[in-house]
């Protein structure tokens, strides 16, 4: 029993091409146990969880999705580190068989390790489908591993897989390379018993890297350097690849698995047909069609996820049937407002103290309950996406969008996060991990903010009935259309400052089109809705109680009236207002309200006018607001302390600065980096200012 | 010899020769775009080349397309 104990759990790790499935193979053998972190040192998410369907429990790594272990992209480091330095039991190469030669490719670099492997040939339901064949056995004796076929989708297939591999990780297995069977087969075997005589484990795997030319063996090479360039040197490549050994490996690998593995695979009809994905290509991305029918699709997303009437029955909202994404809202508002009651409820009868009843149900209920009345459009927001990434029509997309975003040193990927930054940052923060590189990521999540979002909408309406009662409207577009001005200034910015990178090749794999599969949207889902409640429990709950304490006491820590200039949010925007002042708002005696509305914006833009409400007219109540006689009260306040430039500064500041906790807290999850974090949340900041004071300047001078 | 983006569509051309830094040499390699190996550029959109490369569907834009030559 107690050797039972001791012994370390087996490891299996997955490895794959992007798209070949694996992702959905971790989470069927997994189930609830996975979860996510990160690799060392990289934005690269790592999976990792238990299988138990066999006699003794194993640990499934879900490696990164790539098509090689060179080391050109921070995935393909991680999973040749891992495979290389971790030495898993045993590596599950999932490869999918409907796209076999490609995805063999890296299968021969997996293979030249000394790590058991079995081969899971995956959507072998499509192949049949169409109506080929795979000879698994010749195959497995081709590659001198087992082969599986399996459909991961279906479930079919897995336990078989899980069987073979459990025997084959009691195995042991010495690497080998296309290399060997190839003209340069001789020399490579010279250069193979120098590893050897080294005594470093995966001879094979380093042998074919140092004939490449690979980056990464310096360590590895470190004493035979010269004798392999004196092999190399002796080496004659064909005319083709020029002298390229990268090239030249390449091409033998990709010769090796057209000669030996295509007679594995039998095709029913001929290979030029058009398949069914080209077909639907024909519309989707055609020339006339193809944007049309995508700005249709996101209109779709829209208008299902936020608009107050789902059916065209008027401009105005009241009496429209609400989109799912509002009423979901809606219901979620009734269940936190009755939490908020029974907790109240509960105190009282308590009898507990007033501070108690305050932190928590002003301060931590309410926070988090504002922050949680989104969570029903997002995951309505990620649905969508869900199904559009499923299907294949999201790399259609990027392939729609690449050239107008190019300008602008983004990619097509990063077009639907910025869109999405329209109905609420948090989702569209998250959605930004679709992107190619950390550094696209990292641009598209800093100019996030300046799609002005839903929650931004109150305060627009507000200030546009008030202060430009006959052009309201424009007013509204106007906030959008500064929005975007700042982030096409910010991204030519950028582009020429920190974000250098060279992104003038476009470079991506179309995936066939197929049916999403309810199953995995449901983990999608599963998968953000998790994230966002953790955060909105945690570190909002913190920033929120903070923030009571912050308005409800002074620096004696008596309580005072919320929000109040006695609070010490009050005194602390009085002493700030000569940062403001150069913005217009901050001259009049009231100023130091705008500032308080502003800092509460900080939290949630929700807040900033209801904080505007309770500050203007504090004998109404911000509860009441949504009485007209109220917001008619506090339209007449706002009038005697902003003049028009004033305003339009106050409502860019709002637009351009931190958008919320939420945002701040995803930010600082999606870019993995807390320096990263606070110096994104300085530069929204510095551009509120900045566009504020632009803006007002602007104003002042046209006489608006 | 022609450039893939003036290659005629929906014919197998054989790739020649990649006029690229060595990074994205490697990515077309390993997507298995390479000197010696079989290409058909399919479609052409929005400033981008769809080409068929073994059973996979590879978008490239034009900027790289110029660069890749074939016969």
């Amino acid at each position: 029993m107690r050797q039972a104990a001791n012994k370390k759990d087996m490891i299996f790790a997955l490895a794959g091409n992007p798209n070949s499935g694996k992702t959905t193979l971790f989470n069927l053998l997994t189930g609830s146990s996975a979860h996510v972190g990160n690799w060392p040192g990289v934005t690269v998410d790592r999976r990792e969880g238990v299988y138990r369907g066999l006699r003794e429990n194993v640990d499934i790594i879900d490696l990164p999705g790539i098509y090689s272990l060179s080391p050109y992209t921070p995935e393909e480091t991680v999973s040749r580190r891992y495979i290389l330095d971790n030495s898993p039991d045993l590596v599950i190469d999932i490869v999918d068989s409907t796209n076999l030669e490609r995805n063999l490719y890296l299968t021969t670099q997996i293979l030249e390790s000394d790590i058991p492997v079995v081969i899971a040939l995956n959507m072998s339901d499509i192949t049949r489908k169409e109506g080929n064949h795979i000879d698994a056995s010749l195959l497995a004796d081709r590659f001198g591993v087992p082969v599986v076929e399996i459909s991961a989708i279906d479930r079919d297939g897995v336990k078989e897989l899980m069987d073979v591999a459990y025997k084959t990780a009691l195995t042991t297995r010495a690497g080998w390379s296309p290399l060997e069977r190839s003209p340069l087969g001789e020399s490579f075997e010279r250069v193979i018993k120098l590893f050897r005589g080294k005594n470093v484990p995966h001879p094979v795997f380093h042998a074919a890297k140092a004939v490449e030319g690979d980056i990464l063996e310096a360590d590895a090479t470190a004493g035979i350097k010269s004798e392999i360039d004196e092999i190399k040197n002796s080496m004659r490549l064909g005319d083709h690849v020029a002298g390229d050994f990268e090239a030249a490996v390449a091409d033998i690998r990709y010769n090796f698995i057209a000669e030996y593995c295509s007679g594995a695979l039998r095709r029913a009809g001929s290979s030029g047909d058009t398949s069914r994905s080209d077909r639907i290509d024909m519309i989707l991305t055609n020339k006339l069609f193809g944007l049309p029918i995508f700005f249709l699709v996101m209109f779709m997303v829209f208008h299902l996820t936020f608009s107050e009437s789902l059916v065209f029955s008027g401009y105005i909202a009241e009496d429209g049937i609400p989109s799912p994404g509002i009423m979901f809202q809606g219901w979620m508002e009734l269940f936190t407002d009755w939490l908020s009651a029974s907790a109240r409820g509960l105190l009282d009868a308590a009898n507990a103290p007033a501070w108690l009843g305050g932190i928590l149900i002003n301060g931590l209920l309410n926070g988090v309950g504002s922050v949680l009345s989104f969570l029903p459009q997002i995951l309505m927001l990620f649905l969508f996406l869900s199904i559009l990434e499923d299907s294949g029509y999201m790399a259609r997309a990027a392939l729609l969008m690449d050239r107008p975003l190019r300008r602008f040193g983004l990619s097509g990927r990063a077009f639907l996060p910025m869109l999405m930054g329209f109905g609420c940052s948090v989702p569209a923060m998250m959605g930004s991990r679709t992107l190619a590189t950390a550094s696209e990521r990292r641009f598209v999540i800093m100019l996030m903010p300046f799609f002005s979002c839903g929650a931004k909408l109150p305060i627009w309406s507000l200030f546009g009935a008030a202060i430009f009662p006959s052009h309201a409207d424009l007013a509204v577009f106007g906030m959008y259309l500064i929005g975007i001005a700042a982030a096409v200034a910010a991204a030519i910015i950028l582009r020429h400052t920190i974000m250098k990178d060279d992104a003038s090749f476009f470079i991506m794999e179309l995936p066939a089109y197929r049916m999403p599969r309810p199953r995995n949207l449901c983990m999608h889902l599963w998968e953000k809705a998790s994230a966002f409640i953790t955060r909105a429990t945690t570190i909002i709950a913190g920033a929120a109680v903070i923030i009571w304490f912050l308005s409800n006491f002074d620096f004696t820590l008596n309580m005072v009236e919320p929000n109040s200039r006695d609070s010490i949010v009050g005194i602390a925007a009085s002493f700030a207002l000569p940062i403001f002042r150069p913005l217009g708002f901050a001259g009049t005696p009231d100023a130091w309200k705008a500032i308080v509305a502003i800092v509460t914006g900080l939290i949630a833009k929700e807040m900033v006018v209801s904080t505007l409400g309770v500050l203007y007219t504090p004998e109404i109540g911000a509860d009441a607001l949504e009485d007209e006689h109220a917001a008619g009260a506090l339209s007449l306040a706002l009038v005697g302390s902003f003049s028009h430039a004033a305003a339009l500064s106050f409502m860019t500041f709002n637009l351009l600065s931190i958008p919320c906790m939420a945002a701040v807290a995803t930010a600082r999850m999606e870019l993995r980096s807390a320096r990263h974090m606070a110096e994104t949340a300085l530069f929204w900041l510095a551009t509120a200012w900045v566009g504020s004071f632009v803006v007002y300047r602007a104003a002042s001078i046209i006489g608006i | 010899m022609v450039a893939l983006i003036s290659a005629p569509l929906g014919e197998a051309a054989t790739v020649a020769k990649i006029d690229a830094e060595d990074r994205v040499k490697r990515r077309l390699e390993d997507l298995g775009v390479l000197a010696g190996q079989p290409v058909t550029p399919v479609a052409d959109s929005m400033g981008n080349t769809v080409l068929r490369v073994k059973d996979s569907r590879l978008v490239i834009n034009h900027g790289l397309a110029k660069r890749i030559f074939v016969y």
